[in-house]
């Protein structure tokens, strides 16, 4: 594959995003994941399907409209871009302040090490970036979304109240809100970066290309979550609050979802 | 009757060519970092209005950047500069100050433009929102009367054309009943300096389409473009893009011109900086393709557009000649979220006259009783007959406030259903508070002219200020119109009044040619539905546009409640043909002509037409006949009926319905024979867990969805709770104790959660630990409670490998607890791996993987019935073994 990099942008280093139009963010809501994953429609089809979409749309259109009045969802994010190089299967972050023209080797700040499908097509995320010995210089972007802690809240106080389909669909709407926020935001910095409106791919960790969550410490080191967002992680490296998301943003046009393969029963046990 | 104007230069511009607004006015003071000196102190930081008087540099620098670039209209820095948002600051006594110098501002720089570049250069006076929404249900936000609020508009446009705009630009409006207000309020500022300008109009619409309160693009039009307005349009808001359909459907159907001022897109907050997503050059594009495929006719940008936004408008569009505009509208009644054709197809439109203080029983004692919950349930119930608008009337001898009443009701109706509202009173009045309060287009029920004129001119003039649509009876200083000829008569005097004098619209006249009761046997009136008819067809066809209207009931008055609807319903048909519009009826009693059974239509014709003089005799007897099987036939299926209490409460929790379960349950319990506690148990054991056990086999079965089954499961709840006032004691009647947990680490607990509500609401005592809980406290929980299962949780591939420590560590202490374990990472062969612990034997009392909340109750009703229990163990170590054998095998 070649590399694809992109001139840095003017601004380097982290952002925050304190507040994001919620209104525009619900447009990014993908209402097929919302109605058939966390609204429990699963593969229903035909009439059941067309009775169910218009009882989830009216839904929707009214927890939407509670939501903008009273304010339990608040997207707010961290993103920023970062000088890097892949090696092998790991990418090298640079910090910012250590990137000039005089400056032939940048500061390395951290490296992430990406796995690589054990076979077939052999792919890794670092892949997608210039390496360190073509001399220049790539940049990759990374973003936290959240949609706050008010919406944890509310499901915990609708399970408490025995209102059990209620905070079913309250959590389903915080999930996927927290989809929607990541996609526009992701969609913010394809404009910032001047790329087209579908280049590149936004990875998190958890998925089959980079299963391995430990790598979410790199990024709260890279973007003020915890001091700007009030967020934390467990043990496990999961996201509090619980309904948030976390990316690594590649912009090569040839990026692709893949899996690195090995059976799910293999990771656990490992 | 035409609009009058003293400078209609913009109007005249706007004859020829498409008219480019200037861009962003508070975003573009926001760049030049303004502190609170400029605004004149700290109490005033952040006013930008007032910036005309203590830093106009400010807000002429902004006014070149845009005038610079060749656009054609600048708008005032007047946004916010009425009474109540000036108030805010303390400056509600500089209203005029400020407007006469924010618009003397922009008159002297368009002016040097004009001069200096020979393209003429305009000034639109902004009048943006109040802060106030009077037509929401909030007291708070609606505390402001009609008239009041009319003022604030008033004073602040009496400055703008004092200080020499060209047009006043009512903008950003959130709610429509203000924007009749504005609009009235701009009326009386015109009267007041003799000065008539222009006037434009401009909505804000959300990412659904719709103002805040819910008005569409079609309501707010067809409530707005028979008032004294030039231009309609957007602005604001969310951006172009989204600003598609609704713009398409300006361009399609208003007569007025179109404009479009939206925002740079919304913006999202980058450090503490607003950055709008829109860029100039697809802003440009988008724009253009609304003034090319649209045909709209002023354009300009709102929040977030920069003068590169508006250059690149200006090189885009260039100058263009004046789009076509549609010339024909059709006439609507609109409530306040959507509009409503008068003319439906198939016709008549249908007034439902359930609401009226006069013709129902019901709606009086309610009115009386001021339940306006119960009332808006009429309202509901109508609608869902099929009518498109509704009447209310509030006139009631028993009070003297029907003004009050009216208020009420209608403010009620107008949040509470999607239809138009006909205000139903004989008194100016009364529809006066009616009209300035409801936000939709009303239809008013009734004027005439039978005390003379007086009384038809207060009604036309109200309906033309605040643009309603009248019925108007065939009534005169002689008394009701009989024969056609007479209707018609009247009919022509009263167009020429509200039409020619006026100024009101054809189609806004709904003429009513009277119906007169056939149940009386009077002679005098046998030919009177003949003559209402005849009636019809000579107004439509000799006063072109008009509509018909007709209270059809009238003519039934005096049957027996059975044989009134098969009249109406047969009289409406013919009422139809004859080109009637509109009807007001109980929507309910509606029977298509073609469903009514043929016998009885011949009864309903032979009286309509007079064909014969025992019509009346006839009609009657069909229905006494008619009557005892008619009501068998209309008693309403009521699904439970027939049931006894426990097959209702098994309905209950199967069909998702809270309501009754108590009632039931007392029921159940009073004819039980043994103890109360005995009873209480059997309801549980007998009636509401095989309820349950049903919903979740048709889960399983796919029949139902999640969120189906937990609506029963707050069913069963309730249930439970009410059955623990029988029960004497909690033991004996719990199936098992199950200590649940989300693991360490892991945040995820949707899942644990509705297994804890299935557990809980199928008999067992669930102890939930919450989410990230660490091995050890779920162990000591376990031992404490003597549990007799643990069910843990996790989301993750990471967060699931706490389960084998767990499983481990109790084996270690060789505790006794079957552990089920769910989650989206694992599977059931994860299950089989971690039976086996690290000392390479299995944990004996057993893992259970659970794919759902029903495998989890499925595995704990088999535990805790000691046989099943045997032979599922055996089942689960076998297939261990074998998993085991084949993994090192393979």
């Amino acid at each position: 594959m070649n590399p694809e990099p992109l001139p840095l942008p003017a601004r380097l280093g982290p952002r925050v995003v304190k507040s994001m139009p919620l209104e525009m963010v619900f447009l990014c809501l993908f209402k097929n994941e919302l109605f058939r994953l966390s609204w429990g429609a699963k593969n229903a089809h035909g009439e059941e399907w067309t009775r169910l979409q218009a009882e989830f749309e009216a839904r929707l259109a009214r927890m939407q409209k509670e939501a903008l009045k009273e304010g339990w969802l608040k997207p707010q994010g961290v993103y920023g871009y970062w000088p890097c190089n892949s090696d092998g299967d790991d990418l090298i972050i640079y910090d910012p302040q250590s990137v000039s023209s005089e400056n032939p080797r940048p500061r390395p700040l951290t490296t992430f090490t990406f796995p690589r499908q054990p076979d077939g097509d052999r792919l890794c995320l670092a892949d997608y970036f210039a390496p360190v010995d073509s001399g220049q210089l790539d940049v990759v972007a990374f973003q936290v979304v959240t949609v706050g802690q008010e919406a944890t809240e509310r499901f915990e106080r609708l399970e408490a109240a025995g209102e059990y389909a209620e905070m079913y669909y309250v959590h389903g709407l915080a999930v996927q809100t927290a989809e929607a926020a990541a996609e526009y935001l992701h969609r913010h910095i394809r404009r910032e970066l001047g790329l087209a409106p579908d280049q590149g791919k936004r990875y998190s960790w958890g998925y089959p290309a980079i299963p391995d969550l430990a790598d979410h410490r790199k990024v709260f080191d890279l973007l003020p979550a915890e001091t700007e967002l009030g967020m934390s992680l467990t043990a496990a490296y999961q996201l509090v609050p619980e309904q948030s998301t976390a990316a690594i943003i590649v912009h090569h046009s040839q990026a692709r979802y893949f899996n690195i393969g090995g059976s799910r029963v293999d990771q656990l046990t490992r | 009757m035409s609009r009058k104007y003293t400078n209609r230069r913009y109007l005249d511009a706007l004859q020829e060519r498409v008219l480019i607004y200037d861009g962003a006015m508070g975003t573009s003071l926001q760049k030049q970092n303004l502190t609170a000196e400029h605004f004149g102190g700290e109490q005033y930081n952040g006013c930008n209005d007032y910036l005309v008087i203590t830093y106009p540099q400010a807000v002429e620098t902004v006014h070149r950047s845009f005038l610079e670039v060749g656009v054609d209209v600048i708008e005032t820095d007047t946004f916010r500069a009425n009474r109540l948002t000036l108030n805010e600051y303390g400056l509600a006594d500089r209203v005029l100050d400020i407007n006469r110098a924010a618009a003397a501002l922009a008159r002297r720089l368009a002016d040097e433009y004009a001069e200096k570049t020979g393209q003429p250069r305009f000034v639109a006076g902004s009048i943006g929102p109040s802060g106030k929404l009077p037509s929401a249900e909030d007291p708070e936000m609606s505390n402001i009367s009609f008239d009041e609020l009319a003022d604030v508009f008033r004073e602040q446009a009496v400055g703008l054309i004092q200080g020499g705009v060209d047009v006043l630009l009512i903008e950003t409006s959130q709610d429509i009943l203000e924007v009749k207000a504005a609009i009235v309020g701009v009326q009386k500022a015109f009267a007041e300096t003799g000065v008539w300008l222009p006037l434009q109009v401009q909505v804000t619409l959300d990412t659904t389409g719709r103002m805040l309160l819910g008005t569409d693009i079609a309501a707010a039009l067809a409530i707005l473009e028979d008032l004294p307005i030039d231009v309609i349009g957007l602005n604001c808001s969310t951006g172009p893009d989204l600003m598609r359909d609704p713009i398409r459907y300006l361009g399609e159907h208003a007569t007025l011109p179109v404009s479009c001022i939206p925002n740079a897109g919304l913006p999202l907050n980058v450090d503490g900086v607003a950055v709008y997503p829109l860029e100039p050059q697809p802003f440009a594009e988008t724009l253009a393709e609304f003034v090319e495929k649209n045909h709209i006719s002023v354009v300009g940008g709102c929040c977030g557009t920069t003068p590169d936004h508006l250059k690149a408008l200006v090189e885009r569009i260039g100058r263009r000649p004046r789009p076509p505009r549609p010339i024909l509208s059709t006439p609507r009644l609109a409530s306040a979220t959507q509009a409503v054709p008068l003319i439906q197809d198939p016709p008549p439109f249908l007034i439902g006259e359930r609401c009226n203080a006069q013709g129902s029983k019901k709606f009086k004692e309610l009115l009386l009783a001021e339940d306006y919950d119960a009332i808006l349930e009429i309202a509901r119930s109508q609608v869902a007959f099929g009518a498109h608008a509704l009447d209310i009337s509030t006139a009631v001898t028993e009070r003297p406030d029907e003004d009050q009443l009216m208020r009420k009701v209608v403010k009620k109706l107008a949040a509470g259903v999607e239809v138009p509202l006909v205000i139903d009173t004989t008194e100016p009045a009364v529809l006066e508070v009616a009209l300035k309060t409801a936000p939709g287009r009303c239809l008013i029920n009734s004027t005439h002219l039978e005390g003379g004129r007086a009384k038809a001119d207060r009604v036309f003039a109200l309906a033309k200020e605040l643009n309603a649509a009248v019925i108007v009876l065939t009534i005169d200083e002689q008394g009701m119109a009989k024969t056609a000829e007479r209707k018609l008569e009247v009919a022509k005097r009263i167009y020429d009044i509200a039409v020619n004098e006026h100024g009101l619209r054809p189609d806004a006249l709904l003429f009513d040619a009277l119906t007169f009761t056939l149940a009386t046997g009077d002679p005098e009136y046998a030919d009177s539905a003949i003559q209402t008819l005849e009636g019809i067809r000579l107004i439509k066809k000799e006063l072109p546009g008009v509509l018909c209207s007709l209270g059809v009931s009238n003519l039934s008055f005096g049957l027996a409640p059975n044989a009134r609807p098969v009249l109406n319903s047969v009289m409406l048909y013919h009422a139809v043909q004859a080109g009637l519009d509109a009807a007001i009826v109980n929507p309910q009693h509606i029977t298509p002509y073609a469903d009514i059974p043929a016998e009885a239509r011949q009864l309903a014709e032979d009286l309509i037409f007079n064909r014969r003089p025992d019509a009346l005799q006839r009609y009657i007897a069909y229905f006494e006949a008619a009557k005892a099987q008619a009501a068998a036939e209309t008693a309403p299926a009521d699904p439970t009926a027939g049931m006894d209490a426990a097959a209702r409460l098994h309905w209950r929790i199967l069909h998702r319905h809270k309501d009754g379960v108590e009632a039931d349950i007392d029921e159940l319990i009073a004819a039980a024979s043994g103890s109360k506690h005995e009873a209480a148990v059997a309801v549980l054991n007998n009636i509401l867990l095989p309820a349950m056990k049903e919903v979740g086999d048709k889960f399983g079965a796919g029949e139902l969805i999640l969120p189906f089954v937990l609506q029963s499961a707050e069913v069963m709840k309730k249930a439970v709770a009410h059955l623990e006032n029988y029960l004497e004691k909690k033991e004996g009647v719990s199936k098992g104790t199950v200590v649940l947990a989300t693991v360490y680490g892991d945040v995820h607990d949707i899942g644990k959660n509705l297994v804890k509500t299935i557990l809980a609401n199928n008999g067992y005592t669930v102890i939930d630990l919450g989410k990230q809980v660490p091995a050890e406290t779920i162990i000591a929980k376990a031992v404490e409670s003597q549990a007799t299962a643990v069910g843990l949780s996790a989301l993750l591939v990471s967060t699931s490998k706490q389960m084998p420590l767990i499983v481990n560590e109790m084996h270690r202490r060789k505790l006794h607890f079957p552990v089920l374990i769910g989650g989206a990472a694992i599977n059931r062969r994860f299950g089989r791996r971690i039976l086996f612990t690290e000392d390479g034997s299995p944990y004996m009392p057993g893992v259970f993987y659970c794919k759902d909340a029903f495998e989890g109750l499925e595995t704990m009703d088999t535990l805790i019935d000691p046989q099943a229990r045997e032979e599922l163990l055996d089942r689960i170590h076998r297939e261990a073994e074998m998993e085991k054998a084949q993994s090192a095998g393979g």
